[in-house]
């Protein structure tokens, strides 16, 4: 019961944590990327396009990765550069993306094939572990990659030159500049950076759960992961106990019925991840926002 | 006309310079477009033609170009009222599902009074629901400082599961393909002229009129438009930010419920789970489009109920899923936005 | 590498070349004819200034005069439109404050560019390295950063997030990020403004370390008593010129004082003509009941206690008082709060025979308030509106004004209104449905006076009036004072310009660290003492 519970749960989880963690690098250089849903579905439709083609999975999910970090460059044109009104243009983005992968699966994938999905891996030791054991430890290998994703960004920003400038970017451009270091330049590159691993999180939504795409298929996992970051307040650590509640929240959405929870209506349980993060967002993390976000740099 | 301000201010801002620029974005939206439509399969031309015909070509065409445009202008006026108080409304999504539940529910179970009666409070209930959730939103804002954009983000998706749940379970005998029952023909809101086009389409219309009115006239609309473009010299002069605030986005929600009643109510004749794909974010386009002044929304929404409907279309004639609709209007707004033909506005983050 | 090069002297190719030029007498800094204009401002005129290595240099002079322009293009913030300045007698071009670094000099400004957020040693370091340098060791970055305090003598520590620090610490943290790159000229933009006495005597230390060392440094300030106790050289500046170069054994306060003043009687056959004062305008005989009584006020700044520190001050009916003063006095503090915008701390203003410890636009309204400001253009016209929605905003804000009913506007009670503002006041060009920000500043100003000043004002609070206007729009806004003033109304001008000051008053009074350091009738003046209060050192003034 509760190890199928865990096992759903990870196995949700891996894409939350992976777009989170994308947000996080991307805000805490001071961009507000509403626009990550539509990066996440791109990433799915990426994933699945090269499954299609041949290559194996794992030349996909890299492909996601990449494309991500494309559209990083691009939103960086419009966000930075251009300086566009970040909530609006990610509005927009969004629609156009939903827009061309729903166009082009119609043309290109053929409805109803649905892919293999990764494979497990069983560490050895840790996997027999009673109850978390499969659970925690039976997990394909990108599960266990994210978790590393989490430690990863963690070093890039606090153990890194770029993490240091990007942390400055986001809390006080200025002092960045007067610095000597180009604000703009480091944006782009955490946007590079925040949607490849986003784009990653749509990839795993493939390849861990239906093997193919289909239109939509993030659902607004995107916009929860935004809820998510402010919940973990911007810190890659605090993401993985955060994404581990909502992935709960929604896998007993799936297995309301193991829990007698059959009487309490789905679509209530399914509320569950929104009114999380409006609480959140409400009870107030106001004073930890990079004092910068959103608010596109110039010098004056 | 005196209250269009200027003719001398307007032929100042519409330089060549400018022109170009707006040129520019519609050759390249053509042109990037064309290109998807190769990419998908298509012939660029006979799809563009095919999008022409499918909305402006036939008559069945044309009247949900009408309707659409009409539920587009609403949710227009949603994102433009508080959008000239400086606020970005995204929650229209959310404002138009209360708005169609709750027209939805006083239309199905307030029996009794004179249908016609019943219809006008199905209206009301819409307007009044969308306002409620807006505001709410706003009051979150006002009391705790939580962030408007998440908040309205995620109250979309609460509402739209509240209004499955609903479907399902407070009406009699749900109807098919997740829907209510449908709606008594003597409540649902007349057609014109004895015709297929609902009266909704007027009521629209109405709305614009009564936008413009509103922030030209009055003296709310006065002061919305100073709190927009200069919330100290606004405060200093006497006007309480935070009420102004407040009434903007209820309003806009006000508009965005009325269009979710009208759908309901004049469109479709009951309230369908899937009956909304995404106009309220498609609203905000055309608010952006129609640089959040009423009477533009108009011919905003049109150009968008244009490559909607005719994206429909797209599918039967030249096999183009309907989504391309929202490639060709984000794309367009894209390059408008990042060619600069509408300007990046005052930086105002996230506080 | 891990860490930034470590702080080290007689590095090759470093900054020591500004003071090997010691021996061969070559300045570390110089410059040559500066000009810089600011639209129509002249900010420096033909500035020629130079710093020899080892030396501590005061940049002496009011607002306005052109000080810190002059030490943001040295420090390769802001590119001067003519002349030429060298580092180390080479000639340069800074393209940006990096390239100034380069060179080693550097600017601490006076709003931060420290980042809160980030710590002490990473504040430090910020820049020092490519972000493309993968590795970043806090513990080697720490104990750079702490050696670099120590060599400098400052107690911080390096782990500590900089928003745990004090202001004066992290006016340390500022100065040291400069010398962590090798700066050998160190610009200071008004160092002392906001740190307490003690802080300062540890800053004057600290600095006096540094010239020990061979660095030289500028320090920009308007406080005499600091020129006097710190400077080795001065240079004063006035109206964006050089108007006095004093080396220290010619230091004194009277010498001082009248170079940055400007106080030779010369000066003041000021010609009212071209102020707009026509001779035949009638001087009003006397003024009436006191309109406005300040006392003990005390208004808090934005990171400072006590901008405004128990003032006192009086305004009669028919009179205009002018209170002169540097800017940064609390002269903003103050009007903030008479207008209502700012919170009022302690003390009392009264208002005819009202009297309240807190205002609020509203009420200042309907007791007859009105307050121009220059400065705030920004705040005090609204941009996307039209000149008939601006000349008659708070009156159609107000739901109990005549001019709108069930929430309409009434347009046809407006247009007589306007029409007689835009006539009153000049409005050029008079149609009331363009929009303001087509009009030019002068025009916008009218606006504004037509806003404040259409029912004649028991009050009028002019802040900086007619900043950045072209003459003959000085000289409508002077008249418009003064008439004013001969019906009856009581009026205060803020100005920091002293022959404009001098020629509206009937009283004068001068404003230093948030309190009357000196008052007087304009006729009976003493320029001297006047001066004097001016630079902080009238009698009974804390310096």
């Amino acid at each position: 019961m509760v190890e199928l519970l865990l096992t759903t749960t990870v196995l949700l989880t891996v894409p939350l944590l992976l777009a989170t963690l994308g947000e996080i690098v991307t805000e805490r250089a001071g961009v507000l990327n509403i626009g990550i849903e539509g990066v996440m579905l791109f990433g799915a439709f990426a994933a699945a396009g090269v499954i299609q083609l041949g290559p194996g999975r794992p030349v996909a999910v890299l492909a996601a990765a990449a494309l991500g970090a494309a559209l990083g460059v691009l939103l960086a044109v419009l966000f930075v550069a251009r300086r566009v009104n970040q909530i609006v243009g990610g509005v927009l983005f969004n629609l156009f993306a939903l827009g061309l992968t729903t166009v082009l699966f119609d043309r290109y994938f053929d409805a109803g094939a649905t892919g293999s999905v990764f494979g497990k891996l069983a560490l050895p030791l840790l996997s027999d572990l009673p109850v978390v054991g499969p659970a925690l430890f039976d997990q394909p290998l990108l599960a266990y990659l994210s978790v590393v994703l989490a430690g990863l960004v963690w070093w890039l920003l606090t153990r890194t030159w770029f993490g240091l400038h990007l942390r400055a970017a986001g809390e006080r451009p200025r002092a960045l500049d007067s610095a000597g270091v180009s604000v703009g330049g480091i944006r782009t590159a955490a946007l590079a950076v925040g949607c490849a691993l986003v784009a990653l999180g749509g990839a795993a939504l493939v390849v861990l759960q239906s093997g193919a795409f289909t239109p939509n298929i993030t659902e607004g996992r995107g916009f929860i992961a935004l809820g998510i970051v402010l919940v973990a307040r911007w810190s890659p650590w605090w993401a993985l106990p955060a994404v581990a509640l909502f992935g709960l929240a929604e896998s007993v959405k799936f297995q309301a019925s193991t829990f007698g929870l059959e009487s309490v209506p789905p679509e209530f349980l399914a509320m569950l991840p929104y009114l999380v993060a409006i609480v959140t967002v409400t009870v107030g993390t106001a004073a930890r926002y990079p004092a910068a976000l959103g608010v596109p740099y110039v010098r004056e | 006309m005196r209250r269009l301000g200027s003719l001398a201010d307007w032929r100042q801002r519409l330089d060549w310079r400018y022109l170009a620029r707006l040129l520019a974005s519609l050759a390249l939206t053509l042109l990037l477009v064309g290109l998807i439509f190769d990419l998908a399969g298509a012939d660029p031309v006979a799809a563009f033609e095919a999008l022409i015909r499918g909305s402006l070509g036939n008559p069945l065409g044309v009247e949900q170009t009408i309707e659409l445009g009409a539920i587009l202008v609403l949710a227009g006026l949603a994102v433009t009222i508080p959008a000239r108080a400086s606020l970005w409304n995204i929650g229209g999504e959310g404002q138009i599902f209360a708005g169609a539940l709750a027209a939805a529910s006083v239309a199905l179970k307030v029996t009794g009074p004179d249908p016609a009666i019943v219809m006008l409070l199905a209206l009301l209930a819409g307007l009044l629901a969308g306002a409620a959730v807006a505001a709410v939103a706003g009051a979150l804002r006002a009391l705790t400082g939580a962030n408007e954009v998440l908040t309205t983000l995620m109250l979309n998706f609460v509402i739209a599961l509240l209004t499955f749940y609903a479907i399902t379970n407070w009406f009699p005998a749900a109807g098919i393909r997740g829907s209510t029952p449908e709606i008594p023909r003597d409540v649902e809101l007349p057609t014109l002229l004895g015709g297929d086009i609902t009266s909704g389409v007027l009521l629209a219309l109405a709305c614009v009129v009564a936008a413009h009115v509103l922030l030209t006239r009055t003296r709310l609309g006065l002061t919305i438009r100073a709190v927009g473009a200069n919330p100290e010299a606004a405060r200093h002069n006497g006007i309480r930010l935070g009420s102004v605030y407040t009434v903007s986005f209820a309003i806009g929600g006000a508009f965005a419920g009325l269009a979710g009643a009208i759908v309901v109510l004049g469109i479709d004749g009951l309230l369908a789970r899937d009956f909304s794909p995404g106009y309220g974010f498609v609203g905000i386009a055309v608010a952006l489009l129609a640089r959040s002044r009423p009477l533009l929304v108009v011919p905003a929404a049109a150009l968008f109920s244009i490559v909607t409907v005719g994206g429909s279309y797209l599918e039967s004639a030249v096999g183009l899923s309907a989504d391309v609709a929202l490639v060709i209007q984000g794309t367009l707004l894209l390059l408008l936005l990042a060619l600069w033909v509408i300007p990046p506005q005052r930086a105002a983050g996230v506080r | 590498m891990t860490a930034p090069k470590p702080l080290t002297e007689g590095t090759p190719g470093s900054n020591e070349e500004l003071t090997r030029g010691a021996a061969a007498g070559t300045p570390a800094v110089e410059a040559r004819g500066l000009r810089r204009t600011f639209g129509e401002l002249v900010a420096n005129d033909d500035v020629d200034f130079t710093v020899r290595p080892g030396e501590i240099h005061a940049l002496l002079g009011e607002n306005g005069a052109g000080k810190t322009t002059l030490g943001t293009m040295l420090a390769g913030l802001l590119k001067p439109d003519r002349g030429e300045i060298l580092a180390g007698g080479e000639p340069v071009a800074f393209g940006s404050p990096r390239d100034a670094l380069r060179h080693g000099i550097g600017m601490v400004q006076q709003h931060s560019v420290l980042v809160p957020g980030l710590t002490v040693a990473e504040n430090l370091v910020l820049g020092t390295e490519s972000s493309w340098n993968p590795r970043l060791r806090h513990r080697a970055v720490e104990r750079w950063a702490a050696e670099l305090c120590e060599r400098f003598g400052a107690g911080l520590d390096v782990s500590a997030p900089l928003a745990t620090l004090s202001i004066d610490e992290v006016q340390q943290v500022e100065i040291l990020r400069l010398l962590g790159r090798d700066v050998r000229v160190l610009i200071l933009d008004e160092p002392t403004a906001v740190l307490a006495r003690a802080h300062a005597e540890r800053l004057f230390e600290a600095l006096r370390g540094l010239r020990e060392r061979g660095c030289s440094v500028v320090i920009v300030t308007h406080k005499l008593s600091e020129v006097i106790e710190l400077a080795d050289r001065a240079t004063v500046l006035r109206h964006g010129r050089v108007v006095a170069r004093l080396d220290r054994p010619e230091f004194n306060e009277d010498a001082l004082a009248s170079a940055v003043v400007g106080t030779e009687l010369a000066e003041f056959g000021h010609e009212p003509a071209a102020i707009g004062v026509s001779e035949d305008m009638p001087r009003h005989g006397g003024a009436g009941d006191v309109v406005l009584a300040i006392e003990d006020l005390v208004v808090d700044g934005e990171r400072s206690a006590g901008a405004v520190d128990r003032l006192s001050l009086q305004v009669r009916a028919g009179e205009v008082l002018g209170l002169a003063g540097v800017e940064g006095n609390g002269q903003a503090e103050l009007i903030e709060a008479l207008s209502g915008v700012r919170g009022v701390s302690s003390g009392t203003v009264r208002i005819g025979d009202r009297t309240l410890t807190q205002l609020d636009p509203r009420t200042l309204d309907r007791l007859g308030v009105a307050v121009v400001s220059s400065e705030r253009r920004r705040w005090d016209v609204v941009q996307d509106l039209s000149i008939e929605e601006n000349i008659l905003l708070s009156e159609l804000a107000d739901p109990a004004s005549d001019f709108s009913r069930w929430g309409f506007l009434r347009r046809s009670k407006m247009d007589a209104a306007v029409a007689e503002r835009i006539k009153a006041f000049d409005v050029r060009p008079a149609d009331p449905s363009r929009s303001v920000a087509t009009l030019s500043g002068g025009n916008q100003q009218r606006v504004v006076l037509g806003r404040e000043l259409a029912h004649r004002p028991r009050l009028l609070i002019a802040a900086y009036p007619t900043h950045g206007l072209d003459v003959a729009a000085v000289r409508f806004v002077h008249r418009t004072l003064l008439k004013l003033r001969d019906e009856a109304t009581a009026v205060l001008v803020v100005s920091a310009d002293r022959d404009e000051l001098f020629a509206l008053s009937d009283r004068v009074a001068v404003l230093y660290r948030g309190r009357i350091g000196y008052e007087a009738e304009r006729e009976k003046a003493d320029m001297r003492q006047f001066s004097r209060a001016m630079v902080g050192l009238g009698e009974g003034a804390t310096a």
